[in-house]
């Protein structure tokens, strides 16, 4: 790291709604230098302030780890913005910054979208919204189950083997909240880009973000298959026809066959038994022919070994075998640690934990993260004083509760 | 509903006056991605209005033009142009937007050209297995003498650096090791493994923000500088919760189906057909009045479980309860049903499904690119759209290039050498 600044110094982010992909989109531009403002509803965000898990000692409404995660570090202000007043704070809020990030939000007296772009011509406003702000769906209500429903995730999880073990079972979703935090990070892309082409001269943007449009247009082979081929995969055929997911003494490894460089390697990992050792499995064809006795076979091996074994005789002998880590081995692996991914962090209270770093390792743009308070409408006072608002104005409309 | 559709009913360019330059109109990427992850990243920048700019070689083909049996081509195929290497969809719909400059960098005059196309660029980027560009005489430093400006990044299984850099980077491989696999499934035994390319995609998304943060610093100090990407770390995002829980709860989260910690019901349903499956998730409690409304659950109007503690404590029973109503149901229709009702709910939708709804056709979600053999085919839009207040709206759709279709427009037009060179490069195996 070298003393340069960070890339969106002085730049100033307004932040409305949401708790998912708005909230990340906005702690990333926060890490990268961003004066970020966060508006939420008097009492702060009823559900965002509830996810768990939770920092322990702390009250109600600022226990929430995610809630943390995502926010401290910006500037936290209450305003009711369906009540004039509060939506006039609002508006003014908007009016002042750089970049606005929002989920179409209700504002009183304030159009978002491109009525906001054609009133305020450097705004960079970007709406991440699941539906997009057009189209026959947009305003309809989602959640990450829904969105990894549309994307085609869900229809395609889990696959293979794993499918082949329990085949009446319900499509899966993944994990997390990986359908909300990649749209935050192409709400980012969208706003870097556009903060990019201001830079040089030209006007704010409307950028229109769905968290659905992401998915579908992320993946995937599938959609040229099938639109071009008449091939629609499923849960039953995705699979390749050797390897896969496989249970072992200590929990589950992942193996991947494809060539017979793949196939040699794996065989040398196994010790070579004998039955692996058949001229029938000797082409990828061949092997695909006999993937079911191929598969039994790795299945008898793996289920006596355990995975740190065999991750490292594959290691030496060139196989793609990985094994299945949790959360909790990931915090302890020195990888992440020497690459500063996860990097320990002091959460209210004295506890420490290590926590998603930087979101890009790079030689000359530090990104940092300094919580601060999450108290609702922590920042309040600072802020509207800021925006010329005087002490009394700012305990009256707190009386009245507007912010 | 034909597949097919594309080719079938959506004849012609998007509509008039919808394209624009991009926001990064203006912008050169030298890209030596390949394969799956690195091109999502480039096609994601010439979507913003980048120029990217392939290096590829017959002589080692990205994999993606090879595997499967090549489409056949409707027009007519030029000489000298392999089909076997130009017909394949998936390639077709990764490098979409993009140019491809074919050198052979293993020859001294091929890495001099690049070099010459890198001192007129201002990104280059790559994906190969760590320390390749270094071995290839083309890592960072070199690139930065061709020209001092440049910003160049390097995309890998697990980073250019730590313990574990050199763990071969398939997809699946690393959500084994990014934690997302075990987080997949339900109950101790059952794991599930998720797409392939997952990992790929959201890897693609983080490193194209990367670069335009470098992008950014290079407009604040005229500076360029080098980035390391790992897949691996990308495989992280979204995950946050179960790194959190881990460390403040004492024990590691494990696989939970399609379960929450504060929304039930929040599963996917059967419904009437084959493999026809709902999302339904309820949030809140009104939500859930409402699910029971819809489904003629709250029988003489009482609400069972109406607090959500009490909802998640009883979510088998609940499960049961909703799959016994859903069972008999179209998704679709119970869809539309649920939506207005403003409980948040969809069909599991496979790609068939995804080309054929309304909502997605009317916002593009697949357009159409004109390819010179096999004419008129779909492929996945952009997943953002700009207004087009300042031309800064996606540029317009082209197909996947020709292997080494820009040739002379590198040779000639960027690097300024005549025609006759053009013809020689080609002869000695430099451009191949």
């Amino acid at each position: 790291m070298t003393d340069r600044p960070t890339v969106l110094g002085g730049i100033k982010v307004l932040e409305i709604g949401g708790t998912g992909a708005v909230p990340y989109c906005g702690r990333l531009l926060a890490m990268l230098g961003a004066d970020v403002v966060k508006v939420e509803p008097p009492g702060g965000d009823q559900a965002a302030r509830r996810l768990p898990p939770y920092l322990p000692g702390m009250p109600a409404l600022q226990r929430s780890a995610m809630f943390y995660y995502l926010n401290a570090g910006k500037s936290l202000v209450t305003a009711d913005a369906a009540t004039p007043t509060g939506g006039q704070l609002v508006a003014r809020l908007a009016e002042r910054s750089d970049v606005v990030v929002h989920n179409r939000p209700q504002v009183a007296g304030l159009e978002l979208g491109p009525a906001l772009l054609r009133r305020h011509d450097s705004i960079v406003q970007c709406a991440i919204t699941p539906y997009g702000w057009s189209g026959p769906k947009a305003g309809v209500v989602s959640s990450d189950l829904v969105t990894n429903a549309v994307g085609g995730d869900a229809y395609l999880t889990p696959a293979g083997l794993a499918h082949s073990w329990a085949p009446e079972r319900e499509p899966l979703k993944l994990a997390g909240f990986a359908g909300s935090y990649a749209a935050g990070l192409a709400g980012l892309l969208g706003v870097l880009a556009s903060l990019f082409r201001r830079a040089g001269g030209l006007g704010g943007d409307f950028i229109d973000v769905s968290e659905q449009d992401v998915h579908i247009s992320m993946s995937r082979e599938q959609i040229m298959w099938a639109a071009n081929e008449n091939v629609l995969e499923t849960r039953e055929t995705r699979a390749m026809p050797v390897g896969g997911c496989f249970e072992c003494a200590d929990g589950f490894i992942q193996i991947y066959v494809f060539s017979d460089e793949h196939w040699k390697a794996l065989r040398a990992t196994m010790g070579d038994p004998p039955w692996a050792q058949s001229q029938d499995y000797a082409t990828p064809l061949s092997r695909a022919a006999h993937s079911a006795e191929i598969n039994a076979g790795i299945a008898g091996w793996a289920r006596g070994e355990k995975r740190e074994v065999m991750y490292r005789r594959a290691k030496e002998r060139g196989a793609t075998l990985a094994p299945f880590l949790s959360p909790a081995e990931i915090i302890v692996d020195q990888h992440m640690v020497q690459r500063e991914y996860l990097t320990e962090t002091e959460l209210p209270e004295g506890t420490r934990a290590l926590v998603p770093g930087r979101p890009f390792l790079m030689s000359q743009t530090p990104a940092t993260w300094t919580p601060g308070p999450i108290a609702p409408g922590a920042s309040n006072r600072a802020v509207y004083l800021d925006l010329g608002l005087a002490d009394d104005d700012i305990e009256a409309l707190t009386i009245v509760g507007v912010i | 509903m034909p597949l097919r559709w594309c080719r079938e009913d959506r004849r012609g360019p998007a509509p008039e006056g919808r394209a624009g330059a991009g926001p990064l109109s203006g912008i050169r990427i030298v890209d030596l991605c390949w394969v799956y992850a690195g091109p999502v990243m480039t096609r994601m920048l010439a979507d913003l209005g980048a120029e990217v700019i392939k290096v590829e070689s017959s002589r080692r083909p990205d994999g993606t033009r090879l595997g499967r049996r090549p489409l056949d081509p409707v027009l007519p195929v030029p000489e000298g142009v392999n089909v076997d290497l130009e017909c394949q969809p998936l390639n077709h719909a990764l490098n979409r937007r993009k140019r491809s400059v074919a050198i052979n960098l293993s020859a001294p005059e091929g890495r001099q050209i690049l070099l010459d196309l890198v001192a007129v660029s201002d990104v280059v980027t790559d994906n190969f297995a760590a320390g390749t560009m270094n071995r290839m005489g083309l890592g960072y430093e070199e690139l930065r003498q061709a020209n001092p400006r440049i910003v160049a990044m390097s995309m890998s299984g697990a980073g250019q650096f730590g313990r574990l850099r050199d763990v071969p980077a398939y997809a699946t491989s690393l959500a084994a090791l990014s934690g997302l696999s075990s987080l997949v499934g339900e109950g101790p035994s059952l794991y599930g493994i998720m797409m392939p390319t997952y990992g790929d995609s959201n890897a693609a998304i983080r490193a194209a923000g990367s670069l335009l943060v470098a992008l950014l610093g290079a407009v604040r100090d005229g500076q360029g500088q080098y980035i390391d990407v790992s897949e691996w770390e990308a495989g992280l995002v979204g995950l946050e919760e179960a790194f959190l829980a881990a460390q403040l709860t004492g024990s590691s989260p494990g696989p939970r189906g399609n379960t929450s910690d504060y929304a039930c019901p929040h599963d996917n349903f059967r419904c009437r057909g084959e493999d026809e499956w709902i999302a339904i998730s309820v949030l809140t409690d009104a939500q859930w009045g409402a699910l029971c409304e819809v489904l003629g659950i709250a029988a003489d109007g009482v609400v069972p479980f109406p607090a959500v503690t009490d909802r998640l404590r009883h979510r088998a029973e609940l499960d049961d309860l909703v799959q016994s109503r859903t069972s008999a149901r179209d998704a679709a229709e119970l869809t539309a049903v649920l939506q207005a009702a403003g409980v948040p709910a969809f069909p599991v939708l496979s790609v068939e499904g995804q080309f054929a709804d309304e909502h997605f056709v009317d916002r593009e979600v697949f357009v159409q690119a004109e390819h010179p053999l096999v004419g008129a085919e779909v492929v996945p839009g952009a997943p953002f759209r700009f207004s087009t207040k300042h031309d800064t709206a996606a540029p317009p759709m082209s197909a996947a290039p020709l292997l080494g279709e820009a040739n002379e427009y590198v040779i000639c037009e960027l690097l300024g050498r005549d025609r006759a060179e053009l013809t020689r490069l080609v002869a000695d195996g430099v451009l191949t």
